[in-house]
């Protein structure tokens, strides 16, 4: 089903492994050298910047390449407004993927991102087409969900691309969602446990799935984003909010839900639970999942019970993450059961273009206080000029 | 970790004995690096608290007495110096690695703080008066200073962006799009001015040997402001031929920084400068389209659009071979 070279998606795995040994000082260079000798890699798959380059690029050729096409078929009635003609510029897409793809192996290369995205959208723009104006029992996002659903699962088999496994995972919890109604009068009080089974079952099935390594990227991502909908899908604030919002009579300001405690616990405990484990098991995946739903628990909890104004929690929280830090990473100066603070291994690329400095830049520097009328004001600006290049 | 891979790569001989102990080695105790985690905490806690600190100056300005309030931030600013004083590793042209993470963070925490610090002076006692040059000039040579001092990216990047308010001007690239405004020359001198300073601060770094991993940062904004602004010089000057000159302005600082992109093998700047000259070139080729009252023109503008991108990623592909090897 995959559509690269087995063999060599293997040897990729082999020589990324391999660089993590010499980065980290196990083998030496001509070690790795021959490493790499041995297990070729034929595909074409720049750095990030490259990707980036070509992926605008490729964006413009295809927009560039189809309104000349439209242009020319503009004189035929009705024809370049019809869905099928938007299906046939996809399936010209699609085909040109393959064709990229097969013939000169790029793998991440940026043009074959940018063709697959183009194809993805004008297959959904030609479905948008061809359902408009037929009127049957469901609601459109109740059929288009599973529509989306079964393009993303292709995409993500053929290409193992990351962002469609993503998409998948989510347009399959959108179908349920949007199709709730076949589970009777109760839908709405039973939607929140669904959610929460059908997730931890994909986590376990990711997990499970692990034995197909080449879309190893993939099921992480679907892990995370199953561990994080599981959290959400019994959140407080996302059941009582989202469930007013899909039922009738809605729960009055103030008043509370059936199963409130059960919610609540879910909210407050989840997190500590992914940490836990995550710390346990020694699994990133867990950890980070945990770490972020900490926010979206206090958040939560801040939603419905202001206990202390706003600047107050910011400067405890900020002042609480500061001393737990500073202590874990004292605690942490040797290794202990075998967490280290020291970094493994350094991303070579990323420390390239200093990441850090540039997030923490663009961040900090819009608080200072601004100089009270800058010297040189004027008025806004227009906008005309370089939005027409592209 | 696949364990057969190394035994196999033993076996035929690719891998020494010394090595395959070493890895064998590591195998047996692994390390769970738990070292970016702790990063992002450290980086959100010095986010959270330095707005929760703002705030809290902004909301009590009437009624917490004023010298408690600069007292406190100035403890929390003289705390984080105190800090980084007793840690800092030795100055040194060359790139120093801090000592960790902590450290930066605390840095940066102080910093901060004297920004609310200087900032609060101001607009409470207007130390500076209405001098209001004096009141970002402070700032912004306190914050070379540390970066300098401590060799600190992320304030370097900071101060930057105070040296462009200083300027008169604000520098983040986001804003830059978001809030420029450019319909005033003047502003658009300053922005190239600002945009050259940088470029020859990032030059001078290198050919100074002096703290030469700064170059990135001081390039990186440098290269984003030049080439906005003068192609924004260019659509402001549109109906005069003035506008050529901003357009070869463009064409020449392209060149110079692609020879440089190339002597570094630098991805990145590679590529903002074929998309600024490619911006700056179909410009021109669009001008004299626009002017051919024919359905035509359009036609060869899709056309251009298609043969210019094909050409270009041909050059991109070409260029990545060319450095990579």
């Amino acid at each position: 089903m995959i559509i690269y070279n087995k063999t060599w998606l293997n040897n990729l795995e082999l020589q990324e492994q391999a660089k993590q040994m010499y980065s980290s000082g196990n083998i030496s260079k001509s070690e790795f050298n021959s490493i790499e000798e041995k297990y070729p890699v034929g595909f074409y798959s720049p750095n990030i910047f490259i990707r980036a380059g070509l992926f605008i690029l490729t964006l413009v050729i295809t927009s560039c390449a189809g309104g000349l096409l439209s242009l020319t078929l503009g004189s035929i009635d009705n024809l370049i407004t019809s869905p099928g003609y938007w299906a046939f510029l996809g399936i010209i897409s699609y085909i040109s993927l393959e064709m990229v793809v097969k013939t000169m192996h790029h793998f991440r290369s940026g043009v074959d991102d940018a063709l697959m995205w183009t194809a993805v959208s004008l297959f959904v723009a030609a479905y948008f087409g061809f359902t408009d104006n037929t009127s049957s029992a469901l609601s459109f996002e109740a059929h288009f969900s599973g529509f989306a659903f079964l393009l993303a699962c292709y995409f993500t088999l053929r290409f193992a691309d990351m962002l469609m496994a993503f998409l998948s995972f989510l347009f399959l919890i959108a179908f349920i969602f949007f199709n709730r109604q076949v589970f009777g009068v109760y839908s709405t009080a039973i939607l929140p446990f669904l959610t929460i089974l059908i997730s931890a079952g994909v986590y376990f099935l990711a997990l499970y799935w692990n034995k197909f390594r080449h879309y190893k990227n993939c099921l992480l991502v679907i892990q995370v984003a199953s561990l994080l909908l599981a959290y959400a899908a019994g959140n407080y604030f996302v059941v009582r909010e989202l469930g007013s919002m899909i039922s009738d009579p809605a729960p009055a300001e103030g008043q509370g839900i059936p199963l409130g405690w059960f919610f609540w616990i879910w909210t407050i405990a989840l997190p500590f639970l992914y940490i836990a484990l995550g710390i346990r098991r020694k699994e990133i995946v867990l950890l980070r999942s945990g770490l972020i739903l900490i926010a979206a628990a206090a958040f939560t909890f801040r939603n419905y019970y202001h206990l202390i104004p706003v600047e107050g929690a910011l400067c405890i929280a900020g002042a609480a993450l500061l001393t737990i830090s500073y202590l874990i990473i004292r605690y942490l100066k040797t290794p202990k059961y075998g967490f280290t603070y020291e970094e493994t291994d350094q991303d070579h690329l990323m420390d390239k273009i200093k990441v850090e400095s540039l997030i923490v830049g663009e961040t900090f520097s819009n608080s200072q206080p601004a100089p009270e009328g800058s010297r040189m004001g004027g008025g806004s600006f227009g906008g005309g000029g370089a939005g027409a290049d592209f | 970790m696949n364990t057969d891979f190394y035994d196999r790569l033993k076996e035929e001989g690719y891998i020494s004995n010394a090595s395959f102990e070493k890895i064998r080695e590591k195998e047996r105790n692994p390390l769970f690096s738990v070292h970016w985690e702790l990063k992002t905490l450290l980086y959100l806690g010095v986010m959270l608290l330095s707005t929760g600190l703002g705030i809290l100056v902004y909301k009590n300005i009437d009624t917490i007495g004023h010298q408690v309030i600069l007292g406190l931030i100035a403890a929390i600013c003289i705390g984080c110096f105190t800090y980084c004083l007793k840690n800092r590793p030795p100055f040194s042209r060359e790139q120093v690695k801090s000592p960790n993470s902590l450290f930066d963070y605390f840095l940066l925490l102080g910093c901060l703080s004297f920004l609310t610090f200087v900032g609060y002076l101001q607009y409470q006692y207007t130390v500076f008066g209405t001098n209001y040059g004096m009141a970002t000039f402070i700032p912004m040579v306190v914050l070379f200073l540390v970066a300098y001092e401590f060799d600190h990216l992320g304030i370097l990047s900071m101060a930057i962006a105070n040296l462009a308010i200083w300027m008169g001007v604000s520098v983040t690239p986001a804003q830059l799009l978001s809030s420029g405004n450019f319909d005033n020359q003047k502003v658009i001198y300053t922005y190239v001015l600002l945009g050259l300073i940088l470029l020859a601060a990032g030059w001078f770094t290198e050919t100074l040997n002096f703290k030469k991993h700064f170059r990135f940062s001081y390039f990186h904004f440098g290269i984003h402001i030049s080439f906005i602004s003068l192609l924004f010089g260019y659509f402001n000057h549109y109906d005069s031929p003035i506008s050529f000159l901003w357009l070869a302005a463009v064409f020449i600082l392209a060149y110079f920084l692609y020879l440089d992109a190339l002597k570094h093998r630098s991805f990145y700047f590679l590529l903002l400068v074929v998309i600024y000259t490619y911006i700056a070139f179909s410009s021109l080729i669009f001008r004299g389209l626009i002017n051919i009252p024919d359905i035509g023109s359009v036609y060869i503008g899709f056309i251009y659009f298609i043969g210019s991108a094909i050409a270009l990623i041909r050059i991109l592909i070409h260029l990545h071979k060319k450095i990579k090897a």
